[in-house]
């Protein structure tokens, strides 16, 4: 699984016998699995075969490493390409090597690797080509598995012998090869490959002399008999499962760093038009979705807050009203408190001349009531404060006595009895007789006696009291 | 010339795969900044308002139960009023309830049941009254017509027992109050203290 040990890759690895799929997590081999290819199969076929060895689907990353198709090396003189590089480069490769491939150079793909010069003015070359439609079919395979092709690839000089990076050779059926992988320093690494020839070993001694002089003293041969006579080094045969099994290895982790050898990538594949149509339609959806949800989000805050605005009116316009009613109220209340006092003082000014109108009558029995019978009341006069009582005294203290009973009866009834005035005739001993003068003044009655204390009236009137301290303080408050 | 409207290339099958959803993009985009956004804006606006003038439910509650005091004291005050009013309708209208001619042949009957002999009966146009009571008066000449408002001078003679049960009566009569008591000797009285009830004559102002 993809989770853990790092990512899964498949590779299927096509000879001319066999068909094997090699399932790697991380750099790891865990599972290789082998068939015999049958005879006649295409390599798009034999790639389908591998795929399906294991009942699985293929990884989104599956390399097919087939030695179906060309892999060689070429020199070309430096002067013919100068200047070229990337796709141009490629395609001047392609027709260089046409005559070593038999590949049509507008009909094929071509992965290729610069090699270390040769001197003094040669330019070599590592290639891989396949031809388009195979390319295709092979990427096709893959992809109707449910994997997706990576790269392709010639077995050949892909995985070395030793970790270190010494020098190798490779010998199969057809071919051999030396390579050596560049120097740390950076560089070009430097291979050579030739077709074997049954008929003389003059294609190694060329080996040997376009490697570099000496072919190195160890390397892979795909069976023990292909081994050159001539070879003196030490060759590992890859029928040996263990030897196999640590070439796949050096196998994967060359082929985690695609760089120094030649491979194909494959073509990108145009998206079908059912693919473009889920993806589009995919796409609008979680758009429509995500856009939807936004709009959501914002109309339903517009409407929270809408709400929320609204729920707040409500007591805001109780108040508005409310106030506007106390204002009316108050106002109300003021004219009539007004109204309330006018009325009050005319209906005291009514009551003070119509109540007790017997006051006069009240007055001359109260003089009349006096025990003392050594007074005389002259006359009785009006003035603007009251009324003013004169007389005559035969006792000096019987006008005192006589204000004394006077006030409280009158009291009641609107009159306030002023201090005497008083003068003797000195006709007797004692200085009298006495002349007196007694005023009294108009008042409000007293309330104990007198019915202008209402109680309802003094209520109304303590209530309007009430009323305007009750308007002042919410004017005050407002 | 033919309108090449498509060049069939895997790019514009992407673009075109994906021109939906950068339609609906766009149109949610055009829609939320120039609807949706002013809208919302606009709304926050008004909410932050709202929240500043925000009112309490207590003081909802409070002015409630204030307007209900003050309609209960406006009634009060009403009916406070009406009876106040009742009273001085009820004081005034009994100067209107008989005429002048009426009130004064009840005056000069009640006279001559106490046998008081009336020595000048004048009318009278304006009285010289003491404050208080001409405030009252002109309260009363407020609220009636003028003409209902009359002054009668009497001079009268009669002992002082009579006077004051004749003073007592008089208000009796709806519409008739004495305003002004005077008492004047008789001129011929000697200065010579005399103890027998001398000769005196009583002027009575009635309003009637």
């Amino acid at each position: 699984m993809a989770f853990f040990g790092g990512q899964t890759s498949t590779y299927l690895i096509i000879t001319e016998k066999q068909v094997m799929r090699a399932d790697v997590r991380g750099s790891e081999l865990t599972k290789l699995t082998k068939e015999d290819r049958p005879v006649g199969t295409t390599l798009p076929i034999a790639v389908e075969l591998a795929c399906g060895l294991t009942g699985k689907k293929p990884t989104q990353k599956t390399y097919v490493i087939a030695d179906d198709f060309w892999t060689g090396v070429v020199d070309l003189d430096e002067r013919s390409i100068y200047g070229l590089e990337g796709n141009d480069l490629e395609q001047m490769l392609r027709f260089e090597t046409e005559s070593l491939s038999n590949l049509d150079p507008g009909n094929s793909r071509l992965g290729f690797v610069e090699l270390s010069s040769v001197p003094p003015d040669t330019r070599r070359f590592w290639g891989s080509g396949i031809p388009s439609d195979v390319l295709s079919g092979v990427a096709q395979a893959v992809r109707v598995r449910g994997g997706k092709l990576v790269m392709l690839a010639n077995p050949l000089g892909l995985s070395s012998p030793d970790r270190s990076g010494v020098p190798w050779v490779e010998f199969t059926p057809e071919l051999a090869g030396a390579f050596a992988a560049p120097a740390e320093s950076g560089g070009f690494p430097r291979a050579y490959i030739t077709r074997r020839s049954t008929t003389s070993d003059r294609w190694y001694d060329a080996m040997g002399t376009l490697f570099g002089g000496q072919l190195p003293e160890m390397g892979w041969q795909t069976r023990p008999e292909d081994r050159p006579a001539r070879y003196t080094g030490s060759l590992e045969s890859l029928s040996d499962d263990l030897v196999f099994e640590r070439w796949i290895n050096g196998l994967v982790r060359r082929i985690a760093e695609p760089t120094g050898f030649p491979h194909v990538v494959p073509p990108s594949t145009p998206a079908s038009s059912k693919t473009l149509t889920t993806i589009g339609v995919t796409a609008a959806l979680i758009v429509a979705l995500v856009c939807g949800s936004l709009f959501w989000t914002m109309s339903s805050r517009v409407t929270a807050m809408q709400a929320e605005i609204d729920r707040l009116a409500v007591p805001e316009a109780a108040k508005k009203r409310l106030d506007d009613e106390v204002e009316s109220l108050t106002e109300e209340l003021e004219e009539l408190t007004a109204e309330v006092a006018e009325a009050i003082s005319k209906r005291d000014s009514m009551r003070l001349l119509v109540d007790r109108s017997d006051r006069f009558s009240v007055l001359l029995q109260a003089i009349a009531n006096q025990s003392e019978s050594n007074i005389v009341l002259d006359s009785i006069t009006s003035d603007p404060r009251g009324i003013m009582l004169s007389g005559r005294a035969i006792r000096n203290d019987a006008v005192a006595l006589l204000v004394q009973r006077l006030e409280p009866v009158v009291a009641g009834v609107g009159w306030s009895v002023r201090p005497p005035s008083v003068s003797g005739a000195n006709q007797t001993t004692a200085g009298g007789p006495w002349s007196f003068k007694i005023e009294l003044t108009e008042e409000i009655p007293s309330t104990n006696e007198q019915p202008l204390g209402n109680e309802q009236a003094l209520a109304a009137f303590g209530l309007t009291q009430k009323l305007s301290s009750l308007i002042s303080e919410y004017k005050g408050k407002d | 010339m033919a309108l090449q409207t498509t060049s069939g290339s895997s790019r514009e099958k992407w673009v075109a795969a994906f021109l939906p959803a950068v339609a609906i993009i766009l149109i949610t985009f055009m829609y939320i900044n120039f609807s949706l956004q002013p809208k919302l804006e606009k709304v926050e606006r008004e909410y932050s308002t709202a929240i500043d003038r925000a009112v309490p439910t207590q003081v909802v509650t409070m002015l409630e139960g204030e307007l209900k005091k003050l309609r209960n004291d406006k009634i009060e005050l009403s009916n406070t009023i009406n009876s106040v009013q009742e009273e001085i309708a009820a004081k005034s209208v009994a100067f209107e309830q008989l005429s002048p001619t009426a009130k004064h042949s009840a005056v000069t009957a009640l006279f001559k049941e106490y046998e008081v002999a009336i020595l000048e009966d004048q009318v009278v146009k304006e009285v010289m009254l003491p404050t208080l009571r001409d405030e009252s008066l002109q309260t009363l000449r407020s609220l009636i017509p003028e003409e209902a408002v009359n002054f009668r001078e009497l001079t009268l003679t009669a002992d002082y027992t009579t006077i004051v049960a004749l003073l007592r009566k008089l208000p009796d009569i709806e519409g008739v109050v004495p305003v002004s008591l005077t008492l004047t000797k008789n001129d011929k009285q000697t200065s010579k203290i005399d103890f027998a009830m001398p000769k005196v004559f009583w002027k009575v102002t009635l309003l009637m």
